[in-house]
């Protein structure tokens, strides 16, 4: 934890400096991608603060979302239209990025599947704070028994 | 004293939220809308003002920031499988983010929203923490980015299994890049319902997008106008 925040502030210092045009908490992403890549830091070191920070992740922005709340003139007037764009935003970014995915060639058979072992798939679905479902009865999910599932 | 008072609440009731879900995982009961529904409940009927509030609760948003630092390590996780499927990961993802950033800015002014509430909207397909970062850069509101994120994220994982029925998608990588390239967080946990692999893949589209979106906000705002 104090690693990541480390690594937070040097790199805030960084833009800051040297004027880069990204948020500092993302070049610091990238810098720890990179020290971690050339074997500079150990994964060790930031394992544990890490998960528990992504298993998190939405507690730390309910302070913003409860913010709308100086924001209600404005779902009021433009609620609609707002819903209408992001509606119509998120259906097309949706099926472009999905269909391009889906028919650029890639290598039969995930690379991972044979690869990784199941602590690097749990530290993947850590990333996601919510309900995880077990590997063995999702992996032969349909989309319709999911939808089933979920209504 | 106050401070701590309403950072307390705010955890108590997040991790309160968060048993309602796992106990009933429906998407109307997700944490992220149940816990800031019951706090502008609480915050509207006791009549506090939200600075007042977000005096004390104001340390969590802290947090963002290292978090997302803690995105590297997903991602050099499973850096083995970001090369090798490198092609249609780059591909969609950058048509992905161009397209989430024209669409919002684009459809945003064909209704005639206001220019901060249009630049607010801009980096909505991105996870919070950074699309808030975004917002700030490029002139936008961050609290209202918080909101267009979290409706987006619902919205898309509602819309997306839907759409990958309808669209014929059937390898993990397409199911995965769909949900967390729309629908960051939210599509994420979803894409996961589909398998280990589309779930991967979802969460490493959801990190690269970030840093696309970072990226390529203020830089294709800046060609618009």
């Amino acid at each position: 934890m104090a690693a990541l925040w480390a690594i937070d502030g040097v790199s805030n210092l960084l833009v800051a400096s040297v004027h880069i045009p990204l948020p500092g908490s993302m070049v610091g992403c990238l810098l720890l991608f990179l020290l971690l890549s050339l074997h500079v830091v150990r994964l060790a070191w930031f394992e544990q603060g890490a998960n528990w920070l992504l298993a998190q992740l939405l507690l730390f922005f309910v302070p913003s979302a409860v913010g709308v709340i100086q924001y209600r003139h404005l779902v009021w007037v433009d609620g609609w239209r707002l819903l209408a764009v992001m509606a119509v935003g998120t259906l097309f970014v949706m099926g472009l990025s999905g269909l391009i995915a889906e028919h650029i060639p890639h290598p039969a058979g995930w690379p991972a599947a044979a690869s990784t072992t199941g602590s690097t798939l749990d530290a993947a679905r850590s990333v996601v704070p919510q309900r995880s479902t077990p590997p063995t009865r999702t992996a032969s999910q349909t989309p319709r028994e999911k939808e089933g599932r979920q209504p | 004293m106050t401070a701590i008072l309403y950072l307390t609440l705010t955890v108590t009731l997040y991790f309160l939220c968060r048993r309602l879900y796992m106990r009933w995982p429906l998407t109307v009961l997700s944490p992220m809308l149940t816990c800031p529904a019951a706090l502008i409940l609480i915050l509207v009927t006791t009549g506090v003002p939200y600075t007042r509030y977000i005096a004390g609760a104001h340390w969590l948003t802290a947090f963002l920031q290292p978090a997302t630092v803690a995105f590297a390590i997903p991602l050099y996780r499973h850096r083995r499988m970001l090369l090798r499927c490198a092609a249609p990961i780059a591909c969609a993802l950058a048509v992905g983010s161009v397209s989430a950033i024209c669409s919002s800015f684009g459809l945003a002014q064909a209704v005639h929203l206001g220019r901060t509430v249009a630049l607010s909207l801009t980096p909505r397909s991105v996870t919070t923490p950074i699309a808030m970062q975004i917002s700030n850069a490029i002139g936008g509101n961050p609290v209202l980015t918080a909101v267009f994120v979290l409706w987006t994220g619902i919205l898309g994982a509602t819309v997306g299994p839907w759409l990958i029925r309808l669209l014929r998608i059937r390898s993990p990588i397409g199911q995965g890049i769909l949900m967390g390239m729309g629908a960051h967080g939210i599509g994420t946990n979803r894409a996961f319902a589909y398998g280990l692999e589309a779930g991967t893949a979802s969460t490493l589209a959801m990190i690269l997008a970030a840093l696309l979106g970072a990226l390529l906000t203020p830089l294709l705002l800046r060609l618009w106008s």
